[in-house]
């Protein structure tokens, strides 16, 4: 199933991915219910003084707060988002040393999910007079917390001294997804309309939220994720030899880990106060970027990042576009790519659980 | 018996106890369970010298060994150069003792090379003199033609051998006096590169390494060691040169067989054989 060895190095990859970035980008600025040209997605995205020739097309007024103000914030969401999603699988996977780990699998998003249900419902009313509050503070915090926590349980359930048992890990997994799901059914009962349609969309996760004020909280939360995991790559690599070999080679195991598991739980939780819900990029992503650059997490973790906003990108915008006019919650397509990637590992992995 | 003085097997016990001790442990215990698996036990390994931990089957020999690296909680005292191990900074204890475990697993597809470069995690160089230091151990440990091997697809031998260059990159900035704990290296090897790896391992000690090998060969062990500790009953039995310890009477005590030892016709190490 492998490329051992890659026949482009990881820079050129990484050129390779911001391309395809960039095409993704003008394609899901143009697409949606109106007609936008490419040369006008394409201008738009660019400071008029350096558009060149072809273009020069006159952007339309109403043309450009489309795209400024619905279409590039959901974009760069989705970017954000994958992003997000992708480096903190990677992390989750090396943390587990086990290729099945993922923030949707093991319960980590539910355990996000029912923090950011909490806070809506309990912190609900403030929304309508503090919204930027709910957005920085209670919902992104609880979110993290129930993260966390559930990072927590499945790892201590999970792991012993001589490794990752992926049974444990799975089946805390489907625990904590059960007992997430019975919380978020019973905050259904004491939730209002407007918290309940919340819900709902945190439930099945969707890009449509964006804006620039969640905009500006995942960007800022990708960008110090990715500082702060790209610092502990070379760890990581050792982490993947087992704890005990990590240890011999002087990495201060027991806090790594620990700081590993709250910056990946922030990051899901992140992500879910701001797009709900949206499982398998952190499985898929990692798994494409092995078999693209290797295992090393110095190559991958940036090449993770960059499948991921690319997949998350695509993924909404076949969500967009497959019930056309009508806008399909994206969690339901990285459901629909995923799960039959996880059955597949499954098989792979048959007889070794 | 004829011995060859060459190998001088009757290494004068003076020079054991003067020589500079590299690790050193008092009192150790432990248990796990209810069951003893240490009981204060105490002895120092010295720099320049091969020792050999021999005994039964879960008798703790890789206990004493996850014990002195701290992977078990220490009740006793381990000093590493002089100084508590708890009192060294993790990074610069990583440059001066490596760890050859008994078996690892690693789920991701590194190749041999990576798994080997990840010795370098220890040191402060660039990455293409990791490289280069890696190539150069897969070289000593006959490793280099595997370098671009996926490493899962690897036999248990090679991957041991990858495992041993990836220790021996980690201690490339120690000097000569370094330490190396060697779980069963030759356990899944086959007859030549056991003998490569202890030759390795003995040239490590002569140039001034403190050497630690557990394993189960006796006769490997009387080959190579300087010096060969016995554990049975979590307690050290036995401690000397290979003749002072290898002796039939210790042989069946520890491990109720009968035996006889001999010396080897061509290098005067005692030889241990089966007196059925």
């Amino acid at each position: 199933m492998s490329v051992n060895f890659p026949p482009l190095s990881s820079k050129q990859l990484l050129l390779l991915g911001v391309i395809a970035l960039y095409f993704a980008i003008v394609c899901s600025v143009t697409l949606g219910p109106m007609d936008i040209s490419i040369a006008q997605s394409m201008g738009a995205l660019l400071p008029e003084n350096l558009r060149g020739n072809w273009l020069s097309t006159e952007i339309p007024t109403h043309i450009a707060l489309v795209i400024q103000q619905i279409r590039l914030p959901r974009t760069l969401l989705a970017i954000a988002v994958g992003a997000i999603l992708a480096i903190c699988g990677t992390v989750m996977q090396g943390l587990f040393r086990n290729p099945l780990a993922d923030p949707g699998i093991i319960g980590v998003s539910a355990g996000a999910s029912l923090g950011a249900a909490i806070a809506i419902v309990l912190f609900g009313s403030l929304a309508q007079s503090y919204p930027m509050l709910l957005m920085f503070g209670t919902v992104p915090l609880f979110a993290f917390l129930g993260g966390a926590l559930s990072t927590i349980l499945v790892y201590k359930l999970g792991t012993s001294s001589t490794g990752t048992s992926v049974t444990m890990m799975l089946l805390a997994g489907v625990a904590i997804g059960a007992l997430a799901g019975a919380g978020l059914g019973l905050l259904n009962y004491y939730a209002d309309d407007q918290a309940l349609r919340d819900l709902s969309l945190w439930s099945m996760g969707s890009l449509a939220g964006a804006n620039w004020g969640n905009l500006s909280l995942a960007y800022g939360a990708l960008i110090a994720l990715f500082i702060l995991f790209y610092r502990d790559a070379s760890a990581l690599n050792a982490l993947l030899l087992g704890e005990s070999e990590a240890r011999h080679l002087g990495i201060k195991v027991q806090a790594l880990k620990r700081r590993l598991i709250l910056l990946a739980a922030a990051g899901v939780g992140v992500t879910v106060a701001v797009a709900g819900m949206i499982g398998f990029i952190g499985l898929i992503v990692p798994h494409l970027g092995r078999m693209i650059g290797g295992p090393n997490h110095k190559s991958l973790l940036p090449l993770s990042m960059l499948l991921g906003a690319l997949l998350l990108l695509v993924a909404d915008m076949i969500a967009r576009t497959i019930v056309a006019p009508l806008d399909m919650p994206v969690g339901i397509v990285t459901a629909l790519l995923g799960a039959p990637f996880f059955i597949w590992l499954l098989v792979k992995q048959k007889g070794r659980i | 018996m004829q011995q060859n003085s060459a190998h001088n097997p009757t290494q004068n016990p003076a020079t054991l106890a003067s020589a500079q001790a590299a690790l050193s442990f008092k009192n150790l215990h432990l248990e796990l369970g209810k069951k003893t698996i240490l009981r204060n036990v105490s002895a120092q390994f010295n720099y320049g010298q091969l020792t050999v931990l021999l005994g039964p089957n879960g008798t703790g020999k890789s206990s004493l060994l996850k014990v002195i690296t701290q992977e078990l909680p220490i009740r006793g005292e381990v000093f590493f150069n002089q100084k508590t191990v708890q009192n060294w900074c993790s990074r610069a204890l990583a440059k001066q003792v490596g760890v050859l475990p008994q078996s690892s697993s690693l789920v991701f597809n590194f190749s041999a090379q990576e798994v080997v470069e990840l010795g370098g995690i220890a040191l402060d160089c660039a990455n293409a003199e990791i490289q280069h230091l890696a190539k150069q151990n897969m070289q000593r440990t006959d490793t280099q033609h595997l370098a671009t091997r996926s490493y899962p697809s690897l036999s248990g031998g090679e991957k041991q051998r990858v495992h041993f260059a990836r220790v021996l990159t980690q201690l490339e900035q120690s000097g000569a006096k370094k330490v190396l704990l060697l779980d069963e290296p030759t356990a899944a090897l086959d007859l030549s590169h056991q003998h490569q790896t202890l030759t390795l391992a003995k040239q490590l000690a002569e140039q001034g390494a403190a050497v630690v090998i557990v394993m189960h060969d006796l006769n490997l062990a009387a080959q190579y060691a300087d010096r060969v500790m016995i554990l049975n009953n979590a307690n050290i039995v036995a401690d000397g040169t290979p003749w002072e310890v290898l002796t039939e009477d210790n042989i069946e005590q520890v491990y109720q067989c009968k035996t006889r030892v001999i010396a080897h016709p061509d290098l005067g190490y005692p030889m241990v054989i089966s007196a059925i």
